[in-house]
């Protein structure tokens, strides 16, 4: 009798073992497959952050670069201004126009006709997408021929 | 966004008149134009219109390069993906 009652206490501390063993294993595996998950999702979101970063470091690149494009442009507007004003500082106007009147009357009228298509030009909402840095030719042209590019007229040789 | 239509100017003719050309002058105007009445300008503030239009042309020019500077920033980047896929480089 006692042995039989030996056998039912060891099969049922086998039983409890083997239960706990299995209780154990079945929520470990539950904890290793929500930790998985876990840690996919940290993966992803790492991954995300990485790219939102990437991201933001492109853009403040770009920014950066278009920035100094600006900054370019902006001081090429002032270059005709500049311009001139220089000629009208080295030519006296007066005095040529008093001198040869006739030949200062075409060089303004050709200035002022090549301003007024300087200004169609830069208005034109084709010309306005084209690359930054293209200039039209309309308001280039005298730079690019040694003259002056101004609606003043061209400084003549003769004072 | 469309941009404004392009300006579009009227034809100027200018005049230089000095002593030398004055009789001349007088003579094609009234013929061209049909009156001897007109406006005329010192050579200084001919030199301050034309500074003043390369004024006006300064600021039309920088505001036109911010305008393109925004377009530009809000435009996205074409050479970037957009599914943030492997990206051709």
């Amino acid at each position: 009798m006692l042995k039989i009652y030996m056998l039912l206490i060891v099969l049922g501390l086998l039983g409890g073992v083997g239960y706990g063993a299995y209780y154990y294993y079945k929520d470990t595996q539950e904890r290793i497959g929500i930790l998985t998950q876990n840690n996919a999702k940290l993966e992803e979101a790492t991954k995300i952050q990485e790219e939102t970063i990437n991201t933001m470091i492109e853009d403040r690149e770009r920014f950066a670069e278009i920035n100094r494009e600006l900054q370019k442009e902006l001081q090429t507007a002032e270059r005709y201004g500049d311009q001139l004003r220089a000629t009208l500082q080295k030519h006296n106007l007066t005095h040529l126009a008093n001198k040869k009147p006739g030949l200062i009357e075409k060089r303004m009228q050709n200035a002022t006709n090549r301003l007024w298509d300087c200004l169609a030009d830069i208005t034109d909402p084709e010309w306005m997408r084209m690359a930054a840095g293209t200039e039209s030719s309309n308001c280039n042209k005298n730079s690019k021929d040694g003259s002056s590019n101004s609606a003043a007229p061209q400084a003549s040789s003769t004072k | 966004m469309q941009h404004p239509k392009q300006v579009q100017l009227n034809d100027v003719k200018i005049y230089v008149v000095s002593k030398l050309n004055y009789d001349e002058f007088i003579k094609e105007y009234e013929k061209k134009n049909g009156a001897d009445s007109y406006i005329a300008l010192s050579v200084k503030d001919y030199e301050n219109l034309s500074l003043n239009f390369a004024e006006l042309r300064r600021y039309i020019e920088q505001q036109k390069q911010i305008i393109l500077y925004y377009e530009k920033a809000v435009t996205p980047d074409k050479e970037k993906p957009d599914d943030g896929g492997s990206q051709s480089k």
